[in-house]
Parts: structure tokens; sequence; C-alpha cells
């Protein structure tokens, strides 16, 4: 089984670390346009890093995934390894960016993509829901968790805290980031710029994960 | 609808029907036969009621049973099922004692009234054993205590040899910090084996009564009519019946209605094309 994307998508993942009884849980994010829609998710209980990541490699399989965002404990280097364990994801081959922790953030950026509209009827954040005969499409746990978050009533800006909220954690890391803020037509392709590309390579035209000049 | 009326007989010798299920509904809740059993949706549907008079009549049926009526917190208790229980066990020739917090009815059967606003609380209630649990308000009761309680509800002896079941019974607002928890379990029957390995959606049910299923006690015009001025999210739970989170945070819609259609909104079941071939997919 091998996944196969549009050249106009951008595909992201979240990454909320957990072990039990939080679980770690992904979420596959694909951007197009001004649009997010949240298609593929996984859980993992009692998992260690280099399983986690060697799953996250085989589950994306054929996607170019442009970035993942995570949590930034991952990224704090403790007296028990001279890793961190964002170090330890990238070294099984599973590249990071540390995100942020603050739940005021969280709250706004689900608020906001929630509520925006790409255009008339169609909100920029969608999540697709579990689709039968493709075991592993589709966000249930993110469907299922997202009305269940509360505000906390001493900061209701904030996002209080709940047992269910990696989820929505994990959409936010990738909201709140530089790649959720780039916009590009839906109709069009990147192309690197003439400048990038060597001679040689220009009657070649071959696919190195860009559609080349 | 006749065999889930209450009738007794007064000193005079006449028959009173002290209790008839206001619907079908109702009658439905008392026969059910299921273990766990909510009955949810907006206030006036007479739940409290229902509850309260499922306990008198199992109680009754079953000679020698302990039963047990849960509320939040004892003011709540006081101010609802303890209002009612000293006439009524007068009524039905058994009294309360208002100390111990228990009615005794002339069978032997005793229905204990408590409440779980802590830890300790439902700690306190755990070694005993009941035929039967009643929670009035359950999403207002902490999801762990609740469950915890349940383990109390067990039957043995002689009783088992009857074939008696022990079952759960509870009635509530869908509102309050259970809430979620209360419609996974009862009503969407969603639990996923992570979240609980022994859950058995054939074990748990729910049935919706809602105010104008009580027509015969209340003046609904004029009920409904209290609720104006109130937040969205009470009324969606006060009025309509629907499962609200106090201080929810995400507007979240899966569907909206444009112009009249049903249309996916923020779930969507298939993924936009572009050209006619899915954003993203999965080849073999």
């Amino acid at each position: 089984m091998e996944w196969f994307q549009n050249e106009s998508v951008q595909i992201y993942r979240g990454f909320d670390l957990g072990f039990f009884p939080d679980p770690a849980y992904c979420v596959w994010v694909a951007h197009i346009g001004n649009r997010f829609i949240a298609f593929k998710e996984k859980l993992w209980y009692k998992s260690v890093a280099p399983d986690i990541a060697k799953e996250m490699i085989e589950e994306s399989k054929g996607m170019r995934i442009a970035m993942t965002y995570c949590d930034p404990v991952m990224d704090i280097k403790t007296a028990a390894d001279v890793r961190s364990i964002r170090e330890i994801f990238e070294e099984n081959g599973v590249p990071m960016e540390a995100s942020i922790n603050n739940r005021e953030h969280y709250a706004h950026a689900v608020h906001t993509a929630l509520q925006e509209e790409a255009e008339p009827g169609v909100p920029r954040l969608q999540i697709l829901s579990k689709v039968p005969g493709f075991g592993d499409m589709g966000c249930p746990y993110l469907i299922k968790t997202i009305p269940q978050m509360r505000f906390d009533p001493k900061h209701p800006l904030r996002m209080a805290d709940s047992k269910n909220d990696h989820g929505v954690i994990a959409l936010a890391y990738f909201l709140i980031s530089s790649g959720a803020v780039e916009r590009r037509s839906t109709n069009s392709t990147y192309r690197l710029p003439k400048w990038m590309v060597p001679k040689e390579d220009k009657e070649k035209n071959k696919f190195l994960g860009y559609s080349r000049l | 609808m006749d065999d889930s009326t209450l009738t007794i007989t007064l000193p005079d010798g006449n028959l009173h029907e002290m209790y008839k299920p206001a619907s079908e509904k109702h009658v439905w809740f008392h026969k059910a036969p299921i273990k766990n059993l909510l009955a949810y949706g907006n206030r006036g549907g007479g739940k409290s009621h229902l509850l309260r008079f499922d306990a008198h009549m199992r109680a009754l049926s079953v000679p020698e049973s302990r039963l047990i009526l849960i509320r939040k917190t004892y003011p709540q208790l006081l101010q609802s099922h303890l209002q009612y229980i000293p006439s009524e066990m007068a009524m039905l020739k058994g009294h309360y004692h208002k100390t111990e917090h228990i009615a005794y009815y002339p069978n032997g059967s005793r229905l204990f009234f408590s409440h779980v606003a802590t830890e300790e609380d439902s700690l306190n209630l755990l070694s005993a054993e009941y035929i039967a649990a009643y929670f009035d308000e359950l999403s207002t009761i902490s999801w762990d205590f609740f469950i915890k309680l349940c383990a109390s509800v067990r039957i043995g002896g002689k009783l088992k040899d009857m074939g008696i079941k022990g079952v759960v019974r509870a009635a509530t607002n869908p509102l309050g910090p259970s809430a979620a928890e209360v419609f996974s379990y009862f009503v969407n029957k969603d639990v996923e084996p992570e979240d609980d390995p022994d859950y058995d959606p054939n074990d748990w049910d729910a049935i919706k009564i809602q105010m104008e299923d009580n027509h015969q006690h209340i003046d609904i015009e004029d009920y409904r009519k209290r609720f104006s001025g109130m937040p969205a999210y009470l009324r969606k739970a006060w009025l309509d019946g629907e499962f609200a989170l106090e201080n929810q945070l995400f507007d979240f819609k899966p569907t909206k209605n444009i112009n009249g259609n049903i249309k996916p909104y923020h779930v969507i079941n298939e993924l936009p094309t572009i050209n006619g071939k899915p954003i993203v997919g999965v080849s073999w």
C-alpha cells in the first residue's frame, strides 16, 4: 500500500507524545490553498519513540511530508540521556520541529480554523470521517474529542486540561506553525525558480519531489 | 400501562392510584430488562419522579432487597426526593428514617438515600451491596465515582437463585461535567476498547423523555417561557434535551444547514478532488 498526493497539496503531521494511559497521537493534515484537511490519524499506547517513528514512516509511505510539528517537551534534554526524544525520532527517520506549549494559542488556532471559511459553505478546517474500505483513513478520535474541549472558566481564552486533548493539541501544533500560514493556489504546482535548476537537468524533466521547468 | 401503575389500599378500603406512568416511554423505562438504563431529556419530563417510583416498585417486588438512590449533594436530595419520601412511605405502609436517610418498606426492603460529592463519599458506598442503584442528574456526578459505584450493584444468595438481576438506572438533563461520558456510554455507545476494554454496548441503553411526554403534570407552554434569555448551551440542554457541554470551547458542526440542505461542514465523508482526482489517496 502506498499513498499518492496531488502536487499542489502539502502534507504536514502534528504529533503529541504520550505513553499510558495517555496515548501518543499523530494527525496527518493536507494543506491545500487555504484549506486544512485532517485525513488520517494514529494512536499509540505503551510504545517507545523508535517504534512510533518506524510506524509513522510506514504509514506515510508515498507521501511527501513537508514537516512534522511536535510537543516542545520532546526537545528538552534531560540527564537521563544525551539525546532528546525529538532527536531519537530524527535518528529514526522522522525529522520534527518543536512547536509551542500554549493552550491559549491552541484554542485560538483551532477556533479560527473552524470558524473561517475558505469559500462560502466550506470551513478552512475539515476532518475526514472514517472511510469504510480504507482502514487507515479518517480521524474518528479527533472528531469525537473536538466537541469535548472546554475553556478554562478562570482563563476563558485558554483550553482547559482534558485527558482527551491529544488530537486537538497535535492538530494545533500544525495550525500555529509557519506551515499553516503559507497560501498557495490549488491550480498551480510548485516549480523551482529557473536559477535553481541545474543546466543538465533542464532537459531530463526528472521528478525529484517538485515539477521542474 | 396498567401493570406499571402503583395502586394502594386506603384505610377506608378504597383503592388509590398512587403512581401512574405519564407516557408509554415511562412504562418502557420501568419494564426494560437492560442492566444500565438512562432517561435523559429536557427539564420537566418527570425523570426524577420516574426514577423514585421505579425504586418503590422494585423494592416492593423483591422482599428484603437493598436499593440506593444517589444525587451529587445532600442539599439536592433534600430539595427533591426527600421532600416526598416521608409521605410516600406512609402511604406504602413503611416509614422513612430521617437520620439514617433510609426508607423502610413493609416487606423488609430498604431504599438508601446518599450523595457522592467527593471521593470519600464514593468510598463509603463501595463495600455495600444493592440490587439496584439509581442516579439522579447523573451528568452532574463525577464519571469515575459513578463507575466505581456501579460495582456495588451485585446479586448474591437467594436473590440470585430467584433470577433477580442487578440494575443501574439513571436520569439526567444532558448537561454537566460528565455529559460527554454519559452520552458516549448510554446514547452513542461509541466507547473505544482502548478507553474501556470491558464495555459491552448491549448492556447500556437510553430513552429520551421530554417535557412533552409529561403533559399530564405540567403546563408546557408556560414552562417554556421560563427559558427566555438563557445562554444557548443551557437552552439546548434544558429546553431541547440535547447533550451540551458547559464551557464548550469550539463551535464544531459536523453538518450545516445551507439553504435548506444539510451538508457536511466540519466533518467530510470524502476528500476533495482537483481535476477529478482526490487530493490524497491510496494506491495498492
